[in-house]
């Protein structure tokens, strides 16, 4: 790997947070509805509002100046670190999601050690099972659980295992019982998806002549599938990893919402309600953090994996 | 001869698919006695392949032996169990397979690759089997083993990683050695030192050799006994001398008849010809390995001429640059350097609407007909696509030109509805001529366009091409890597070898006297299949035994 490398992708997620934060900026001020009015009507349907006090209140808050100076004085704090403050609590943006950071964290490290396993096991059923209705099986079951609405699985999970039988708590956020069933909701998914392009890749490169060699040496099944194909399976594998990491965020708004955490997620959801700017527009910059930091990983780790990928020119050596 | 038990005895084997009317082999018996060699020769389809694989025990779930039996020193495979299966495979018989390119693990370095099959067999351990692997490599006469063994396979060319493919294949001094179409892939000089390479194998190890091939003359040259394979069946066998000598088949007269002869005279310039319609100079192309640094020159200041109705060959081993130089002719690549003149235009310039028109000008057809034409098409769809480039008024009426292509280019016009996968590789490399033709070019570029055929289609396919070029007055740039086939062809060639043109000239003078060493070497790499009546006495092997 080379230094020109590094600097070139640093300077591209520069890029992409830049956009992110901009795109995100635009979107919400092109939003129907005032979200001073919403501030002050206090989640009221039509309440009467003082004009006078509107007009002070949107003072105070900077939307009155034109959008362009808007734009380029909270760009310009943001640069430095300052991401404004909640319209809604006062609080720094920075603060807000500092606090939710610790709920959001372990349950999206949890759902991956939910979602790996799966992958795994749907893939090497699909693939290393003799019985054939096992292997259709395997293939077709991650159609069946991505189908499945995300609340909806939530919801059955918590009838059934909290509710009926008290195996773990409804909501809790501060112990590890807590963390499984969220943890199940949002990895099994991911799961399913990462599942079926594990299996796909598996079964192609099972196909391959390479493999038909290894056959040839000697080798047993598992050999040949240990040592062979599931390295070079892995590949397309990783890169929907990196995008199920990255989606971890959104996913994270439901399934929060469905077990009361009160992670990024949820914040999310509050802020994107009541158009509290400066909070979404952090949560939009943390997700692209996020985004940005997996795919570099990735990227890293390509050629660890295959070596054929090597990070020599200044870009577009993904695969 | 006297009763003895041969090393591998195949006794009627029929093996079917379900899907498929006809088995893919029917009541086929082989024997291949230790030390020798025994080639089984047909056409892509014929069986040959089917038979390796079932030897193996490796045929694909939905297959099934339906009759027969393939005894190794009298033990019938057929029977084993597939652990006791799992034993043999890699051990007693062992496999070198066809393309070097996608045999060997791309993730894994070729040290280990041949250091597992040692410690599956062999009962080695990590750091004995990694030192026996390197005194492998190092027998199989790669340079600096130690240094290879720690490459991964994409570091190593086509013939080295030939070599390792065999080195696997001989680690655990195997009895029978299976090579399946090991030298398809490679260029002439690479295919002779592999085949060298196995012949010595054989002659020490008293390994008995099954060598698949579909190259006549390399059967010829390397086999002891022949079998000559046709819609699954034996057509005829015999000792390769003999079965050459007087073929008693019509089909193996029709195989022989159809191997390039390299000998044969070149052709003669066409008449009223050979004004340049190309002129390439001082053309390069470097592609950047990193940020600002170039790599070394895939193409590297060529000169080159083409005559109007002649055709130009360039000739040389895969990663010699020909088809780089083809495409930056044809403007699919751009050039880094020099000039091209294409009948007056400028064509690292043209730009728009001139491009377009030089595009229609300037055709090419690839050696792939499997992916070259889209899958989705019918013929007819293939064949008049090129027409909707042109204004909807100005297109041709589908219903005239089509007929009239296909006839051009000897296609029945029953044809015309067949999707790709319903035409065999003649058939399809004729269509993708056709889409060639369509728009009347003057330059046609024929990349490696006979390479992917079977002798008897590719003598076809290159007579269809003569025949085109002799009445439309087209001009050939033929990009290829075997010297037998461009003899047929060439009024002009160059020999190209790391991007750079070793030797040009014309092709009676180069083919029969050249100057550079290069172009000898490529020369005498050239199987030479002692084709009947010209054999003599001398040049026959005297079979080991």
């Amino acid at each position: 790997m080379r230094p020109g490398y590094v600097m070139t992708r640093l300077a591209q997620a520069a890029l992409v947070l830049w956009a992110a934060w901009t795109l995100s900026f635009v979107v919400l001020y092109l939003l129907p509805g005032d979200p001073v009015r919403i501030l002050a009507s206090g989640g009221l349907e039509n309440p009467d509002l003082d004009p006078a006090r509107l007009a002070q209140l949107r003072a105070d808050l900077g939307f009155d100046r034109p959008i362009a100076l808007q734009y380029l004085t909270h760009l310009a704090d943001a640069l430095q670190g300052d991401l404004g403050r909640s319209i809604t609590s006062g609080q720094p943006v920075v603060e807000v999601i500092a606090r939710a950071i610790p709920v959001t964290l372990p349950l999206a490290l949890a759902s991956l050690a939910v979602a790996v396993p799966v992958a795994l096991t749907i893939g090497l059923l699909a693939n290393a099972v003799r019985a054939r209705w096992a292997a259709e099986l395997a293939f077709s079951t991650p159609a069946l659980i991505v189908s499945v609405p995300t609340f909806w699985l939530g919801l059955v999970l918590l009838q059934l295992f909290s509710f009926r039988w008290h195996l773990f708590p409804a909501a809790s956020t501060d112990s590890l019982a807590g963390l499984v069933l969220p943890a199940v909701t949002l990895g099994l998914p991911n799961g399913a998806i990462l599942g079926q392009v594990f299996a796909r890749s598996l079964s192609q490169t099972l196909a391959e002549p390479y493999v038909q060699v290894a056959i040839a040496k000697g080798l047993r099944r598992s050999r040949v599938i240990v040592a062979h194909a599931l390295r070079n399976a892995l590949i397309p594998t990783l890169t929907v990893l990196g995008l199920v990491v990255g989606n971890t965020l959104a996913g994270s708004v439901i399934v929060e919402t469905v077990f009361a955490r009160p992670g990024l997620g949820r914040l999310i959801a509050r802020a994107v309600t009541v158009q509290d700017i400066p909070v979404v527009q952090g949560a939009v910059l943390l997700g692209a953090v996020v985004f940005v930091l997996t795919t570099l990983v990735v990227d890293l780790l390509y050629p660890l994996i295959d070596p054929r990928i090597a990070h020599t020119a200044p870009a577009g050596t993904r695969s | 001869m006297t009763e003895h038990k041969p090393l591998l005895e195949i006794t009627g084997l029929s093996v079917g698919y379900p899907s498929a009317p006809r088995p893919a082999v029917e009541h086929l018996s082989l024997r291949v006695e230790p030390g020798q060699v025994a080639a089984l020769v047909g056409q892509s389809g014929s069986g040959k392949s089917t038979t390796a694989t079932a030897v193996l025990r490796q045929l694909p779930p939905e297959a099934r032996i339906t009759a027969g039996a393939i005894r190794l020193d009298g033990l019938d495979l057929t029977q084993l169990s597939e652990t006791r299966m799992c034993g043999v495979r890699g051990k007693h018989v062992a496999l070198v397979p066809q393309d070097p390119g996608s045999s060997l693990n791309p993730v894994k370095r070729v040290g280990e690759q041949v250091a597992e099959v040692l410690r599956r067999h062999c009962r080695a351990d990590r750091r004995s089997a990694a030192r026996q692997a390197v005194e492998l490599l190092d027998r199989m006469g790669l340079d600096d083993p130690g240094r290879r063994a720690r490459q991964y396979p994409h570091e190593l060319s086509g013939g080295m990683r030939q070599r390792v493919l065999i080195a696997q294949a001989v680690a655990t001094q195997p009895r029978l050695i299976l090579a399946d179409e090991p030298t398809s892939a490679l260029d002439a000089t690479a295919q002779k030192a592999i085949l060298d390479l196995l012949d010595t194998i054989v002659r020490t190890s008293g390994a008995g050799l099954l060598l698949i091939t579909h190259d006549l003359a390399v059967a010829a040259e390397r086999s002891d006994t022949v079998y000559v394979l046709h819609a699954g069946r034996v057509v005829e066998s015999g000792a390769t001398d003999d079965v050459f000598a007087e073929p008693r088949h019509a089909h193996t007269r029709e195989l022989l008849a159809s191997v390039p002869d390299p000998q044969a005279p070149v052709r003669a310039p066409a008449p009223g010809s050979g004004a340049p319609l190309l002129t390439v100079t001082g053309l390069s192309k470097q592609y950047r390995t990193g940020w600002r640094t170039p790599g070394p020159p895939a193409v590297d200041a060529v000169d080159l001429v083409a005559g109007r109705g002649q055709t130009t060959a360039v000739v040389g081993e895969s990663g010699s640059g020909k088809t780089t130089l083809a495409r930056m002719v044809l403007r699919l690549t751009e050039a880094t350097a020099g000039e091209i003149d294409f009948a007056g235009l400028d064509v690292r310039a043209v730009r728009g609407r001139e491009l377009r028109a030089f595009r229609r000008r300037a055709q090419i057809v690839y050696q792939n007909p499997y992916s070259s034409l889209d899958p989705r098409f019918t013929v007819g769809q293939i064949v008049y696509e090129p027409f909707r480039a042109l204004p909807a008024r100005q297109r041709p009426d589908p219903t005239e030109v089509v007929p009239d292509l296909l006839t051009r280019v000897g296609l029945e016009h029953a044809l015309v509805t067949r999707r790709p996968r319903q035409l065999s590789g003649g058939q399809r490399q004729r269509v993708a001529i056709a889409r060639a033709i369509a728009t009347q070019p003057d330059l046609l570029v024929l990349d490696e366009a006979v390479s992917a055929l079977d002798v008897s289609v590719q003598a076809q396919v290159l007579r269809l091409l003569r025949q085109l070029q002799d009445e439309l007055g087209l001009t050939y740039l033929f990009i290829s890597h075997d010297i037998a086939v461009v003899r047929q062809m060439a009024h002009h060639v160059l020999v190209m070898r790391a991007g750079r043109v070793v030797e040009a000239g014309p092709a009676a003078q180069l083919l029969d006297t050249p100057r550079h060493p290069y172009t000898r070497a490529l020369l005498d790499a050239v199987p030479r299949g002692r084709r009947r009546g010209t054999a003599t006495t001398e040049d026959r092997r005297t079979p080991a035994r």
